[in-house]
Parts: structure tokens; C-alpha cells; sequence
């Protein structure tokens, strides 16, 4: 090695001095031949050097050219990596809401049936406060079943409907509540029964002159709109005194 | 004349790859170089072959010198040092192993080869710094020749010899200022 690094600065500094005082002291010309030998070694080194300094940037770019093809290739794969996860969250959120949307769908409906049900209760509790309510019990005719009463406000005509064991409707058909006086009946309201419910209770049409109106019947018709009863008459009763 | 500043920037220009300066830095030392590695390895031809290596040493080494720790001249020369020594020992563990070889069975073993012309050269320069070097005390002649031409640190000198650190540096450090002396009342011809 060129240097010896257990001189010490002190003693380098000595041994500097004294090695240049000795070279100088015994300083020889040396053989003309041995310049020309030095520097054909120096430039033959040279040359290799600099074949290895170009082939090293070679390396080296092409090493570099390689890690950056590789980064790249890493963050890219990254990203696609991250765009798949963050779709396949979203369309588990999407499952997750559309699941909530239905859920708050069916909700949403049972809160309208319910406060439907509430109007209706509302207003059967109305009818029944009136202080002179009527009532009508409609018994089953011959060969159908169920029973039902018939709440009347003579006053403002309103009707409700309240029963049990009124079977469904078929498709096609429906239950068509009659207000009968002496001249002609009047549509008092259609309606259908829940299957999944025994019970049931209706607000029905407002009646014209309700004071003259005498009994009520309960038919089974397979049109809607009808000025008279052409179905069967499956429920009727006359009100109480 | 030893131009410091001259000489650190040629080891820098070295450093950098500029043939010229290593060209220009060779012609300014050589001589010095030369005749040092002569003395220490002793024949003309080990002297050419561990200078080459020198200052092949300095074309790769160049950007490891540090102008503040020293001159570029004094740099060169511990390079050619070390290089002299290291063909010395070569040369002597060859001697020794053909003498054992011989020794162990008659084995045949080439001998160095014969340099008369240059061990007269050798001679004639050891001659000049010899009798400079006669004129000093024998223990500080023996430490500045372990130290200079053997390249022993100083120590390494003071284990070897026995003696403490501070005697080597006071021995070597007057030893070197009498030479000094020698050399500019003009005593001494290489």
C-alpha cells in the first residue's frame, strides 16, 4: 500500500523529511529506458482503466435502467393492486347499501302500512268517540264464514269496518261494502282481507244521509264499480236501536 | 527544487486521469526515486522494476494523497520505499529458499541472476551517503537506515532495538539534521 497507517503525524512528518533528505542525497539518473517502460505501463493501465470506467457506467446505467424498470413495475403492480382493493371495497359497500337500501325500503314500507293502519285507527277511534254512534253486526249468509260490525257516524256519514274470519278474496275479485235504505244501495267501499291476518279493520266511503241508512251488507263481486250488488252476498245486518 | 505546490497538483491531475502530469511528475522525481529504490533493493534491475510499480502505485493511488498530511514528493517517495522493500524481501526469500532446498536434498534451484553493472552503480551510489553516514554515531547511522531503508516505524524500531520511542525519535530526528549539515557544506556526491 502506498501509505503505512501506523505512522503516527509526528513521525510521519520526520520520516517525510528524512526520506526526502536521504532520496535527495543519494538521487541516480535512471536508465533512459526505464521513462519510456513507466509510461507505456501507465498508459497501457490507462487505457484498461478507462475500459473499465466506460463498461462500469454501462453497468451502471443499464443497472440503473433495470431498478428503475423494476420500480416502475413494483408501482405499478401497486397500484393495480390498490385500484382491485379499493373496487372490491366498493362493491362490498355497494352489496353492504343496497342490502341497507332494502332493508330501509321494507322498513319504509312497513312505516307506511303502519301509519295507514294508524289513520285507520284514528279515525275508527273518531268514529266510535261520536256520541251517536251507530253499529251494524253483519252475520255470515248461507255457506260463508266470518263476521263483522260496522261503525257509523250518523252525523258526518263516515264508515268504518271491523271483522274476523273473512276469508281472502280470489285474484280478480273483491269485497264490496253496501249501505242499504229504502230506495236503492250505495257504495259504501271495496276492500280486501290480509291472508297473513285474521282481524281486520277498514275506513271506508263517507255515506249519503246516514241517518236513513238501515242495515249493511258485505258481497263478493268480480267487478269493481258496480251501481248494485251483482255477487254474492257473503255478510249483512240491519244497525242497532 | 522540490516545488511542493508544483508536485501536489501534478497528484491531482494524476488523480483525474491526465497521463501528462504523471510524465511530468516522473521526470521531476525519478532520479530521487531511483536512487532510493537502488539502495534499498540493492541491484539496478529490482530498483527499475519497483520504481515502475511506484509510480504505477501513484497513477492508481493518486486521489487517496491528502496535500495536508504531507508533500506529494515525500508521498511518491514512501510509495517507492515501500515498493523497494517489498522486491528486497522477495529477493531474499528466494535466496533462502534455494539455499534450503539445496540443503534439504541438492534440489536444483535458479540463482538470481548475475548484475555486476549494477551493483557497481549501487555501490558507487551507497558509497557517497556511506561516508556521509560514517560520520554520524553507529546508533543513529543503524536507526536511520532500519528507519529509512527498512521502512520500519519508529516503534517498531524501538521494540526491535529495545530502546524507548523517545530515544528513536531524538536519535533519527538529529541523525537527519547532521546529514543536512553534510549535504550543504557539499560533502556529499551521489
Amino acid at each position: 500500500m502506498p501509505e503505512d497507517p501506523r505512522l503516527e503525524d509526528e513521525e510521519r512528518e520526520m520520516d517525510d523529511e528524512g526520506l526526502e533528505e536521504l532520496a535527495q542525497v543519494l538521487a541516480t539518473p535512471p536508465p533512459r529506458e526505464l521513462r519510456a517502460r513507466v509510461l507505456a505501463a501507465v498508459q497501457e493501465r490507462g487505457q484498461l482503466d478507462r475500459v473499465r470506467r466506460r463498461l462500469t457506467r454501462w453497468r451502471a446505467g443499464g443497472l440503473a435502467a433495470a431498478a428503475a424498470a423494476c420500480v416502475m413495475a413494483l408501482l405499478y403492480a401497486q397500484q393495480v393492486r390498490i385500484a382491485q382493493q379499493n373496487a372490491d371495497t366498493i362493491s362490498a359497500m355497494l352489496d353492504g347499501a343496497s342490502g341497507v337500501m332494502a332493508h330501509m325500503a321494507a322498513q319504509g314500507r312497513e312505516i307506511v302500512e303502519r301509519g295507514d293502519a294508524l289513520l285507520v285507527h284514528a279515525e275508527i277511534i273518531r268514529i266510535l268517540s261520536s256520541p251517536n254512534l251507530k253499529t251494524a253486526p253483519l252475520d255470515p249468509m248461507a255457506g260463508h264464514s266470518g263476521s263483522a260490525r260496522v261503525l257509523l257516524d250518523p252525523i258526518s256519514g263516515a264508515v268504518a269496518l271491523v271483522g274476523v274470519g273473512l276469508p281472502p278474496a280470489k285474484p280478480g275479485e273483491v269485497y264490496e261494502l253496501w249501505a242499504l235504505r229504502g230506495d236503492a244501495p250505495e257504495r259504501a267501499g271495496e276492500f280486501e282481507t290480509d291472508p297473513s291476518r285474521k282481524n281486520f279493520a277498514l275506513r271506508l266511503r263517507h255515506v249519503r244521509a246516514p241517518s236513513e241508512v238501515t242495515a249493511f251488507a258485505v258481497s263478493l263481486e268480480s267487478k269493481r264499480g258496480l251501481a248494485a250488488p251483482q255477487g254474492p252476498i257473503v255478510l249483512m245486518g240491519s244497525i242497532e236501536s | 527544487m522540490s516545488d511542493p505546490a508544483l508536485e501536489s497538483e501534478l497528484v491531482r491531475r494524476v488523480a483525474r486521469g491526465d497521463e501528462v502530469a504523471l510524465a511530468v511528475l516522473y521526470d521531476r522525481l525519478a532520479p530521487l526515486a531511483y536512487g532510493l529504490a537502488l539502495r534499498i533493493a540493492g541491484d539496478k534491475r529490482s530498483a527499475q522494476d519497483a520504481v515502475q510499480e511506484a509510480f504505477l502505485n501513484v497513477w492508481h493511488g493518486a486521489e487517496r494523497f491528502v496535500a495536508t498530511r504531507g508533500t506529494a514528493r515525500a508521498w511518491v517517495l514512501r510509495i517507492v520505499r515501500n515498493s523497494a522493500i517489498d522486491r528486497a524481501r522477495s529477493e531474499g526469500a528466494h535466496e533462502r529458499a534455494r539455499l534450503r532446498a539445496i540443503e534439504l536434498g541438492g534440489v536444483s534451484w535458479p540463482a538470481a541472476p548475475e548484475r555486476p553493472d549494477l551493483q557497481l552503480v549501487g555501490q558507487e551510489s551507497r558509497s557517497a551517503l556511506d561516508s556521509a553516514l560514517d560520520e554520524l554515531p553507529a546508533e543513529q547511522r543503524r536507526l536511520i537506515e532500519i528507519a529509512f531503508f527498512q521502512g520500519l516505524s519508529h516503534t517498531e524500531i524501538a521494540t526491535r532495538e529495545g530502546i524507548p520511542l523517545g530515544t528513536v525519535k531524538a536519535r533519527i530526528r538529529t541523525g537527519i539534521g547532521r546529514l543536512r549539515q553534510i549535504a550543504a557544506q557539499g560533502r556529499i556526491h551521489a
